[in-house]
């Protein structure tokens, strides 16, 4: 039997919650299980890089694409980086060009955007990856915050 | 043949893959089934072969969606009248 069995997990620990949000898979190396945290860390990072190499730093947009930047939140400090970075980078047009576009209704004012703003599919992958990563981290946070840890496991055997 | 050379990796989005766009699936199940397995699975030693298996279940039951939905659109839709 390979999978984890349910009597392993017991109440809710706040420590190790606020670790694996901080730090994707901090929160396994915090009860004891830290091969399952790296593995854990692995993939996030791994989801992560695919994302930004797919849809660049447009993928993680707090103001245009909010619902997603609460899954992509899920994943800690690195959402909340990965936007302050296009807001300062790509948006205030340090980087890149901005060019205007056309309003979307009559009366409303031109906007501007940048030239490395994402479209189409490389945008909604670069989104989706992000937001999955989030949404994984959020499975192992939960995990490691009720899991019970290899030595308790076996002390509760005993 | 792509740009490449023009692209800047993470800051800018990379050169649309054209018709292979739907390929992107794999990393995804690839990332999904590593988090996933990590948490799920008791024995890590068995961590790769699991994440392999999972994979694959999830991009033969994408590719086993997309032939439905393709006999529906193309086949199925098309036979039906007007009337």
């Amino acid at each position: 039997m390979t999978e984890a069995r349910n009597n392993q997990h017991s109440g809710f620990s706040l420590l190790p919650a606020i670790c694996a949000w901080l730090v994707p898979g901090l929160g396994h190396v915090v009860i004891g299980e830290k091969v399952r945290g790296v593995l854990v860390f692995c993939g996030i990072i791994f989801m992560w890089i695919c994302g930004l190499l797919i849809g660049g730093l447009d993928s993680v947009d707090r103001k245009e694409d909010p619902l997603w930047f609460v899954a992509q939140a899920c994943s800690g400090p690195i959402a909340f980086a990965i936007d302050g970075l296009n807001t300062g980078l790509l948006k205030s047009g340090r980087v890149g060009e901005l060019i205007e576009t056309p309003p979307v209704r009559r009366g409303d004012s031109a906007t501007k955007v940048s030239t490395y703003k994402g479209i189409a599919h490389v945008n909604e992958y670069g989104i989706l990856f992000t937001g999955l990563a989030g949404l994984m981290n959020l499975v192992a946070l939960i995990d490691a915050s009720t899991r019970q840890s290899s030595d308790r496991r076996s002390e509760a055997r005993e | 043949m792509m740009p490449l050379i023009a692209w800047i990796p993470f800051l800018e989005p990379m050169p649309s893959p054209g018709s292979w766009w739907p390929l992107l699936l794999i990393p995804l199940a690839i990332g999904i089934s590593m988090v996933y397995k990590a948490v799920r699975i008791e024995r890590l030693e068995q961590y790769p072969r699991e994440v392999l298996v999972m994979t694959g279940q999830i991009v033969g039951a994408m590719v086993f969606l997309a032939l439905v939905l393709g006999l529906v659109v193309q086949v199925l839709i098309p036979l039906l009248t007007a009337d």
